[in-house]
């Protein structure tokens, strides 16, 4: 008979690691006979629950996911209890990923920092006050519109300079630069102003307006960052509304390994198509996770390697993922049927018959199952 | 080559361009066409952080949440 440390070093490249660590210490202190059993027991359990070549996936991952998703809420709310944060949730969102759309309606980043800036709030807030953008709008105490001589005047107020870590000077160097064409600035003690040379009621408010939000420190899109701490990790991380991935992972302080955005587009454009695949699912999963539903990781990785296999992010639908595919039936099936057919016509494409749809369409066998089988014939 | 640290992230542990040789015997065991694989564009940024030219095939280590670590490869493509 065979040595259960014999089996186990036998099998180690058939199991995945994490199973195999489970059945190794479950062995541990069994004897042989005892050991064997288990051992082979999980060997069939694993090998009969693989997915079997044609198993048709992708209709179980519609259903495993369809089906949760009819209970989920269809509002998205503002909720006040994480400190003024509104996160798109439930249906709203999952929509939003599968569409790979351009512009999320909340984008966040999650800052991790390097230790030891991590480890204490006042090192994290440090970093957090370099992030986030600070405009003149912020450090106003008071704007003055004058629309007769037409001319701004911005009073800073010394405590939020302070508070925000800047200095006259800082300030100074930053409105220096933003002259414009046919206005002059101007900058007297805490006074900031801005004089059109032509004075005109309609300029002067977009003046006004634009001259606000010039940027004085801080990131470019980082509108509001909050402080979080992970009891797990024992860490304090960041959370911002408004995202730059690429210009906080120029910071020195941030771990580039862990920080990410929500944003799926900004993801693979900074992080590349792998990172973004795992957004998918990791996103797919925290939604459904919200809402207390339980789905297999599985399905969100197919869905997100569906989205993911051409180098490119496509959204699941008529001009992503079902657009790609080959066959003109199977197309014309999904959305806009006549325009896909005439259009397919005017290319000359031809029907293959390879996929389900199409051949559903023609009543013939799906090559799903057993139906992916051929088999010749021998005289 | 290795991967440069700042492109290890979300879910990637590791990215390297395999030899024309592995290659090769990589996609007679699995019975594929180059283009069978799933593809990366050599413009993203993991394949540039490891310099893939189009038609290396890029080996690349995940995460993941059921099989712990799992190898998988991009086939690199112009673009």
């Amino acid at each position: 008979m065979i040595s259960k440390l014999d089996l186990l070093a036998k099998i180690s490249q058939v199991l995945p690691q994490p199973l195999y660590k489970e059945l190794e210490n479950a062995v541990k202190d069994l004897d042989d006979e005892r050991a064997l059993r288990l051992i082979y027991r999980v060997l069939k359990l694993y090998t009969t629950s693989l997915i079997d070549p044609g198993e048709a996936i992708g209709i179980v991952t519609a259903q495993s996911i369809g089906e949760p998703g009819t209970q989920m809420i269809l509002r998205s709310f503002h909720y006040a209890g994480l400190r003024e944060f509104s996160m798109a949730r439930g249906l709203p969102r999952l929509i939003e990923i599968v569409d790979a759309r351009r512009n999320p309606s909340t984008p966040l980043m999650f800052i991790y920092l390097k230790p030891p800036h991590n480890k204490s709030r006042e090192a994290a807030e440090a970093v957090a006050k370099k992030i986030q953008q600070v405009t003149l709008e912020m450090l106003a105490k008071e704007v003055d519109v004058d629309y007769v001589a037409g001319a701004v005047t911005i009073t800073l107020d010394p405590d939020q300079l302070k508070y925000r870590g800047l200095s006259l000077k800082d300030v100074e160097k930053i409105v220096s630069k933003a002259k414009g064409k046919d206005l002059s600035v101007s900058m007297r003690g805490y006074a900031i102003t801005v004089s059109l040379t032509t004075p005109d009621v309609l300029k002067i408010r977009k003046a006004r307006d634009k001259i606000l939000q010039v940027k004085v420190s801080g990131i470019k899109g980082v509108r509001k960052v909050v402080l979080q701490y992970d009891s797990k990790n024992d860490e304090w991380f960041i959370v911002t509304e408004g995202t730059n991935l690429e210009a906080v992972l120029q910071l020195e302080e941030v771990d580039p390994k862990r920080t990410y955005s929500n944003d799926l587009h900004e993801v693979e454009e900074v992080l590349g198509i792998e990172a973004a695949r795992s957004l998918v699912a990791q996103e797919i999963k925290r939604v459904l996770d919200e809402q207390g539903l339980d789905v297999d990781t599985r399905h969100m990785y197919l869905v997100a390697d569906a989205m993911t296999w051409s180098g490119r992010l496509k959204p699941i639908g008529r001009h992503g993922v079902v657009g790609a595919k080959e066959s003109p039936l199977a197309r014309a099936a999904f959305e806009v049927t006549v325009k896909t057919l005439v259009e397919a016509a005017v290319r000359g494409e031809d029907e293959q018959f390879k996929g389900v749809v199409e051949n559903i369409i023609a009543g013939k066998y799906v090559p799903v199952g057993t139906g992916i089988v051929r088999l010749l014939m021998q005289f | 080559m290795c991967l440069g640290v700042s492109r290890v992230s979300l879910g990637v542990k590791e990215a390297v361009v395999i030899p024309r040789e592995e290659a090769k015997e990589l996609l007679r065991r699995l019975r594929l066409r180059p283009w069978q694989l799933p593809w990366i564009r050599s413009s993203d940024p993991l394949a540039q952080a490891v310099g893939a030219k189009p038609g290396d095939v890029l080996k690349i280590v995940r995460e993941s949440p059921t099989a712990g670590e799992f190898v998988t490869y991009r086939l690199v493509v112009p673009g």
